[in-house]
């Protein structure tokens, strides 16, 4: 998905029956959002409209049927000449009134109805199954004829073919998560080391982002000190890094499973791959946190982290555009100075209140910038804006203006982040919730750590106090 | 505006409020309000919501957050395709694996 592919090369695809020409070197998420189409599918109960939100193959959003197959993960799909994308729900066509009448009669429905009945005969079981899965929002079957293309190449009905092994083996440390953490662990592990990530390249979620930024004319990151230096830590640890041949790096590629104590699984685009550790340290960053508020779930309303790969990975034009950047902390100043350097019309409001210091920097660039209010709620203004309303804090504050609603195409969250902890929770790690570090976090052990912004720590640096800070 | 939804899973639209009223019906473990709401039973497998959804739980029952007890989380992390897992070739699963409860 590299951005910079010969201009004027078109491609074309389908959605919904309708040819849309577009560039190929994205994803098909990002080129239904360029034509126009926010909405890729419709969610299960409501029947509301659901839009790219974690631009990372993690949530349902972006679910959709391509060529005939349903449960594609759109966000991360490069698009192909001739590729046929449709929505795979029926929620919008049946949710509500259809729900309705099934709670209705619900004494002759009973639980998992749809799959228990009209199973035999086989002939019709395929007829009636088309027909009940939409009506209870779960879609419809592949289409046949098409289960051969769903297949990875792998070993078929013969035995293995020849192919990379998929067993790994075993490592001394196996490093999940090359950012500024993971990069900083690999530089101290010894023995055997295996490092991964699911970016093509070491340097983590805001690498690529910090980069776009320093090579930008406007030298915006010159006036935000904190990414200025978040940049050069990264930097110098990438310079480190290319010195160690002993670590073996694994790109495109993230941990998915813990069966074992020690092995995990991995997976890179369709291939499962298994390895052994004799310590994993937990670097996999952290997720982004949206937050409970009224309308969370309308298109448009996204995370730092996916703002970053939506506008670096997959170019996502947004020149033009008025995005409301939302919270505070470095992904919030980042964000902003990200949409700026691509042209987009920015309205920030800081809600973080602690995080002051880079409000000067900011009304020196001229984003227009508001305090001391508090997010309300969002909801969708036809398909393809959205409205953002807001109260006072109490705290007086500054507004440009005194509305307290404002209008964007796209609004950007930035919360607390929550570290990830789903693997190390299965390999039989300690985890529990502690708010003040984000979420889920893991209780390092002898042969399982957590770092950076896994172990909650923020952006840039240790939320913890130095000394209680763990370093494997 | 107001009335608006809040949701907590996006994968099977859970509403805050059908979380809390869960609640109130006497569901008040996450792991038998997984069951009942489907909160962090979809395709995300809880990465959007169930962090969320401990901290309401332990307001809602008045408790410190490092208090609340985590559902169990199954792998896979994310949906695979048995054609995915039949590619794979690892060596036969030991006995000693245990399921955490």
């Amino acid at each position: 998905m590299a951005r910079d592919k010969m201009a004027g090369e078109k491609v074309h695809i389908r959605f919904e029956g309708k040819t849309l020409e577009c560039r190929p070197d994205t994803t098909v998420a990002v080129v239904l959002w360029e034509n126009g189409v926010r909405c890729l599918s419709h969610s299960p109960k409501y029947g509301r409209p659901r839009g790219v939100t974690c631009a990372r193959g993690h949530c349902t959003a972006c679910l959709m049927r391509v060529d005939d197959i349903p449960n594609i993960r759109t966000c991360e799909l490069s698009v192909r000449e001739g590729m046929d994308i449709r929505r795979q729900d029926a929620g919008a066509f049946y949710a509500a009134p259809m729900q309705k009448m099934l709670a209705a009669g619900s004494a002759f429905f009973p639980v998992g109805f749809y799959y228990k009945w009209f199973t035999r005969p086989a002939a019709l079981s395929r007829f009636f199954l088309d027909r009940i899965r939409p009506l209870t929002g779960v879609g419809r079957l592949p289409g046949a004829g098409h289960a051969s293309r769903a297949l990875p190449p792998g070993p078929g009905p013969q035995g293995p073919t020849a192919g990379p092994a998929t067993d790994l083996g075993r490592f001394d440390t196996v490093i999940v998560g090359a950012g500024p953490s993971g990069l900083a662990a690999a530089a101290k592990a010894t023995g055997r080391v295996l490092l991964l990530d699911d970016h093509e390249i070491p340097g983590g979620q805001r690498y690529g982002a910090l980069r776009r930024l320093a090579e930008h004319p406007d030298r915006t990151l010159d006036r935000f000190g904190e990414l200025r230096s978040s940049l050069e830590r990264i930097e110098k640890l990438r310079d480190q890094f290319s010195t160690r041949d002993d670590v073996t790096f694994l790109h495109g590629t993230r941990a998915i499973a813990g069966y074992h104590p020690d092995s995990i699984l991995l997976r890179c685009k369709d291939r499962l791959q298994s390895v052994k550790f004799s310590n994993l340290i937990w670097a996999a960053g952290a997720l982004d946190t949206l937050g409970l508020f009224p309308g969370n779930d309308t298109p448009g309303v996204l995370g730092p982290r996916a703002l970053y790969r939506l506008l670096v990975r997959d170019g996502l034009d947004v020149k033009g555009k008025h995005v409301l950047v939302i919270g505070g902390g470095l992904d919030f100043w980042m964000s902003a100075a990200l949409l700026d350097a691509v042209g987009a019309r920015l309205s920030l409001v800081v809600t973080d209140a602690g995080d002051s210091s880079a409000i000067p920097a900011a009304v020196d660039c001229q984003w227009p910038l508001s305090t001391g209010l508090e997010l309300q709620g969002i909801s969708g203004k036809g398909a393809q804006q959205l409205q953002a309303s807001f109260t006072p804090d109490g705290s007086g504050g500054s507004r440009p203006d005194s509305q307290l609603t404002m209008d964007a195409d796209l609004a950007v969250i930035c919360n607390r982040a929550k570290p990830a902890y789903d693997v190390p929770y299965q390999l039989g790690g300690d985890v529990s919730l502690l708010p003040e570090l984000g979420g889920f976090t893991l209780s390092n052990d002898s042969h399982l750590t957590a770092v950076g912004e896994a172990a909650g720590d923020l952006p840039g640096g240790p939320a913890r106090p130095a000394d209680e800070v763990d370093t494997p | 505006m107001s009335k608006a939804k809040i949701f907590l899973c996006r994968c099977e639209d859970v509403t805050l409020g059908e979380f809390r009223e869960a609640y109130t019906e006497g569901f008040t473990e996450l792991e038998s309000l997984k069951r009942y709401t489907g909160v962090g039973t979809g395709f995300c497998q809880g990465k959007g919501c169930l962090s969320e959804a401990a901290g309401e739980l332990a307001v809602l029952r008045n408790i410190p957050a490092g208090e609340v007890r985590l559902t169990n989380i199954r792998p896979p992390a994310e949906p695979l395709t048995f054609a995915q897992l039949a590619a794979l070739e690892v060596p036969a699963a030991s006995d000693d694996t245990e399921d955490k409860s």
